[in-house]
């Protein structure tokens, strides 16, 4: 048994919004032996009547490389520091290496409760090439409208220590990755070690039916082949339709409410959810949301969310339906009639009790009746005998 | 008021000259010959890219209270529940919220400065949190975790939403809170931070 006296108090910071920001966010350079970088930052949104602030730079595979420069008050509300970068004469691994630098808010001084504070982290990719010859292939695809024309981006960069020539296509599958189109953007690209180029190539969706696709780009050089990642683009647009929706409900309880949908799209739409509106007269009487489904490709879904009526009179209500999904909306209203709770009046059980005793009683006087006459009889025969 | 002398009057006739002939021949001076003219101007803004976050909501008061006589512990959390056996607490309706006020798409972690015993001790104490979108759409990528789990005190902590957009007005997330004291607690004045960081999503 525990005293009273044990107490846990969680009383806890001063009212107070908390927010910092870092300026550039992310910077990308190419690795080059033993040159020097300084980067400067800008430390944004400091409440330095609330916190206090520290920089730092996280553990990773060049960070042993930076130096981290004093953080230094601008204003009232912000502040700068640098970080140097001495790349040292050879990185053995390849790839982009990631430096994070952060500011983080500290409390002033150490208070009661749980508190929340916010950091932000700048990045840093350091390029280290790949010995000979390495491309990496970015694709921007875009989403479009049938019958249309689009521009779909390709990023061409040479992440190799070797300048090289190479092949340029484009390629459309459906979901199954089943190529439906190939086209060529450019033969011959030179392309020099650490350069970038950059494509546009037009699209038409022209002879396409409406919904999801992948598309890929593939440099080819004579040694090897690079493809970009598979990037899923839409022709057409999401279709989603409320087929019906609960009609009646019963005043006095939680009430399933059910609203049925079809996809018309060729992909999972995902987090499809409902807000509904009750209204009478004008005036709004209740709101509720479901929460979130997936829905299958060309598939029927309930969402289902629960309308508690309690206090809800009997009658018919205006019931406007939103279905929300992937940024766009569908609507639907009608009436849905709240009806009253069907309640057996007390004297009807009572009386139905009584009446079922009654019966019952009835039964066995006359089960009892019935077996004493025959034990009449026997005993009249017994005597007969004798 | 007296009559202007014709000395003042043709001195005043000079001046306005001497200030027309000024106004013409001084090409970006501050008196221009007015009429209509049409010309292409060229608006030039450059936008810096920032990642910023911001704390809207950052409290968490239950108060000052006790785990009730005899029982063997009190749960709280952020979604108004204060259990049976929990006296003198105040329901909280409201965890953290946590806004993207940057224009970049962000990656966040959250990691908390101590686990369930060393802030609350005793017997299987219980320190949670889980992840929700304040706004609908706020995380376009992974958003975890949606159930109570336990806090993570490692740096720099666990990403609970892996693309967490910047646009109005999806852009703020729910951390919700949960404890269970035992019986046996630390008793006083309990302190502990929940750390958010936020680095560009790329």
């Amino acid at each position: 048994m525990k005293k009273l006296a044990l107490m846990c108090m969680f009383i806890v910071l001063a009212s107070s919004c908390f927010a910092i920001g870092i300026m550039p966010p992310s910077l990308f350079i190419n690795f080059e032996p033993e040159k020097n970088h300084t980067f400067n930052f800008l430390v944004l949104d400091v409440k330095y009547d609330k916190v206090k602030i520290e920089n730092y730079v996280r553990e990773s595979y060049l960070s042993k490389y930076t130096t981290l420069g004093p953080l230094e008050k601008v204003g009232n509300d912000k502040a700068t520091f640098n970080v140097t970068l001495s790349l040292p004469s050879k990185v053995d691994v390849p790839g982009v290496h990631r430096i994070l630098v952060g500011v983080r808010e500290m409390p002033l001084e150490e208070k009661r409760g749980i508190g929340a504070f916010a950091a932000v982290q700048a990045i840093i990719d350091v390029l280290v090439p790949w010995s000979g010859e390495y491309l990496k292939v970015d694709l921007i695809p875009q989403n479009l409208a049938v019958n249309s024309t689009g521009t779909f981006k390709i990023k061409l960069s040479n992440w190799g220590t070797a300048n090289t020539t190479a092949s340029l296509k484009l390629l459309i599958m459906d979901l199954n990755k089943a190529i439906l189109s190939t086209m060529n953007v450019a033969d011959n690209v030179f392309i020099k070690s650490f350069e970038t180029k950059e494509f546009e190539v037009s699209v038409n969706s022209t002879g396409y039916a409406e919904g999801t696709y992948l598309a890929a780009a593939i440099a080819k050089t004579k040694l090897k082949e690079y493809s970009s990642e598979e990037e899923k683009f839409m022709i057409g647009s999401l279709k989603l339709k409320i087929l019906d929706f609960t009609k009646t409900v019963i005043q006095g309880k939680i009430n399933p409410f059910k609203i049925k949908v079809k996809s018309y799209w060729n992909d999972i739409i995902s987090d499809v959810y409902a807000e509904v509106q009750i209204s009478k007269d004008g005036i709004v009487v209740d709101t509720f949301k479901s929460p979130s489904y997936e829905i299958k490709p060309w598939n029927k879904l309930d969402i289902v969310t629960y309308w508690d009526t309690s206090g809800i009179e009997p009658g018919a209500y205006l019931t406007n339906i939103t279905v929300f999904y992937q940024n766009k909306e569908e609507h639907a209203s009608g009436y849905i009639i709240v009806k009253a709770k069907k309640e057996i009046p007390v004297a009807l059980i009572v009386g139905g009790f009584i009446l079922l005793v009654i019966i019952a009683n009835i039964i066995i006087w006359i089960v009892l009746l019935r077996k004493q006459k025959e034990g009449e009889k026997s005993a009249k025969r017994k005597t007969k005998r004798k | 008021m007296g009559e202007i002398s014709n000395n003042t009057l043709a001195m005043l006739v000079g001046v306005a000259i001497l200030l027309t002939l000024i106004a013409v021949l001084t090409p970006r001076g501050p008196v221009y010959i007015t009429g209509r003219a049409t010309d292409v101007g060229v608006a030039k803004v450059n936008i810096s890219k920032f990642v910023a976050i911001n704390f809207t909501d950052d409290i968490i008061d239950w108060g000052t209270g006790y785990v009730a006589e005899g029982a063997y512990n009190c749960t709280l959390d952020t979604e108004g529940n204060v259990g049976a056996t929990c006296s003198g607490f105040t329901a909280q309706n409201n965890g953290f919220t946590i806004e993207n006020i940057g224009n970049r798409r962000v990656v966040l972690q959250l990691k908390t400065g101590k686990d369930a015993t060393e802030f609350i001790n005793g017997t299987n104490p219980v320190y949670q949190y889980k992840v929700s979108e304040a706004e609908a759409g706020a995380c376009g990528g992974t958003l975890q975790p949606t159930t109570y789990t336990d806090v993570n005190t490692t740096d720099p902590g666990t990403t609970i939403c892996d693309n967490f957009l910047f646009q109005n007005p999806k852009d703020s997330l729910n951390i919700d809170v949960k404890i269970v004291i035992p019986s046996d607690s630390n008793t006083g004045l309990l302190t502990d931070t929940f750390t958010a960081t936020a680095t560009e999503a790329t």
